[in-house]
């Protein structure tokens, strides 16, 4: 089984690096869709098979709050593993998001502890066949 | 007291080095201001009101970005810039929680692209905090100018 | 066998009677390698983060640096038959080391796990384990017949 995850986040550059740290991860990852704020995320739910959404707070149009409200009031996707990755640091609102059972990643973080959230919010484990970066030509790759 | 300014700093020297794998510049010979690279714009919301304003001189957009990305060659200046923005963002949400309550909650706008001259009065304004951090590839500066809501 | 490695110096081996030792990890990085599958391993011990500092010495060294060392040190275990999606990078040292005579100002140890963390994303590797920081000098070995790493600081003993 392989998972299929959808990563929100306003900036391309962060949605770059999560993308990357998901593949490199040793974990099995399907496909990973992309959308930059919570309106086009839940219209990306609406059209492709998700089974784990990793989602940022601050964003426009629609932010990471809103978007989970939405989503746990939509059967479909109430029971959804969700990973929030943000700079939001208010005790309070971490406490609020693990009540509604949605794991917590503090932004910036190191790409083993994106690997361990993605762990705990879906039980997978990891695959040792499985695709790892690639090879570029300058002298210090390997 | 917390000391603004140093938190500052220190959120921001951490930030680059965690997330753009850039080094704080120990040689005096580095870590000169060079040329107006670009500036950004973090506006927030919540406990307190105000923004985060951050310009970057000499060669770091290049270096920060492809460290980002981890590759070898820099991207799109259009990424460049979401890379700075990224890590503008990523310092406010950090640094807001420091100098106010680690239990108020901000809301933070999208990072925005400003021009030198606005930096300029921003960083030149009484500001809540002010930080220079030379970098080996140049110079960050950063502003952050708030309102108290309490 | 008992394999010992000293500042700027590796050693790979696929054989299972391998036990490779550094001592002193101070601000130094200590780099261990394994594929459980090969079981193929290897420790590089590095001094400092960037080779470009010292380009001679680089030539002449390779293995004190970070940024060089550890390219060696994936390639020497692909050669004996390492692949590196099955390849788990444990990782200690790059303490803060102050005393009356200096105050850490390069913080070499920090920029040397700095470099391996740039090197390895770049790389597209993971860390799997690492005991780092803090202000103690260490110890660390691995055993090439089930990749087990332990490090010992402070008379105390811990698995990676």
């Amino acid at each position: 089984m392989s998972l299929n995850v959808l990563v929100v986040d306003d900036s391309a550059v962060m949605r770059a690096i999560i993308t990357k740290t998901l593949r490199i991860s040793g974990l099995p990852i399907g496909e990973v869709y992309q959308a930059s704020n919570g309106l086009e995320g839940l219209s990306m739910l609406k059209d492709q098979w998700i089974d784990l959404a990793l989602i940022d707070i601050n964003m426009p149009e629609m932010n990471g709050i809103e978007m989970i409200e939405a989503m746990r009031q939509n059967e479909d996707t109430a029971s959804l593993p969700i990973l929030v990755v943000s700079t939001e640091s208010s005790e309070t609102t971490i406490k609020e998001l693990w009540k509604k059972g949605v794991e917590f990643v503090h932004k910036p973080f190191a790409p083993e502890v994106l690997r361990e959230a993605v762990i705990r919010a879906t039980g997978v484990t990891i695959d040792e066949e499985s695709e790892s970066g690639t090879l570029s030509d300058s002298s210090n790759s390997f | 007291m917390k000391n603004p300014n140093q938190e500052l700093y220190q959120t921001a020297a951490t930030v680059f080095e965690e997330v753009g794998f850039l080094f704080i510049a120990t040689e005096p010979e580095n870590g000169k201001a060079g040329h107006f690279e670009a500036a950004i714009s973090v506006g927030f919301s919540g406990a307190a009101e105000g923004r985060l304003v951050l310009a970057a001189y000499g060669s770091i957009l290049a270096s920060l970005s492809a460290n980002m990305l981890g590759e070898d060659d820099p991207p799109s200046p259009k990424q460049q810039e979401d890379a700075l923005g990224e890590v503008t963002n990523i310092i406010c949400g950090n640094v807001l929680p420091k100098i106010f309550n680690k239990n108020d909650t901000f809301r933070l706008c999208a990072p925005q692209t400003i021009p030198s001259d606005e930096f300029s009065t921003c960083f030149s304004k009484d500001c809540l905090a002010k930080a220079e951090v030379p970098l080996e590839e140049g110079v960050v500066r950063l502003a952050l100018l708030a309102e108290s809501k309490r | 066998m008992k394999r010992i490695i000293g500042i700027g110096e590796m050693f790979v081996s696929d054989d299972p009677a391998d036990v490779i030792t550094t001592y002193a990890l101070g601000s130094c990085l200590g780099i261990a390698i394994y594929d459980p599958a090969a079981r193929v391993g290897g420790l590089l011990h590095a001094m400092l983060p960037d080779s470009t500092v010292d380009p001679e010495k680089a030539r002449e060294k390779p293995l004190m640096f970070v940024d060089t060392g550890v390219p060696m040190l994936f390639r020497a275990c692909y050669a004996l038959g390492a692949m590196k999606p099955r390849i788990e990078v444990k990782v200690a040292g790059g303490a803060s080391v102050n005393n009356l005579s200096s105050s850490d100002m390069f913080q070499i140890g920090k920029r040397n796990f700095l470099m391996l963390r740039k090197l390895l994303w770049k790389n597209g590797v993971l860390i799997t384990s690492q005991d780092v920081g803090g202000n103690a000098s260490r110890t660390m070995s691995i055993n090439i017949s089930d990749g087990v790493v332990i490090v010992r600081s402070n008379g105390k003993e811990k698995f990676l």
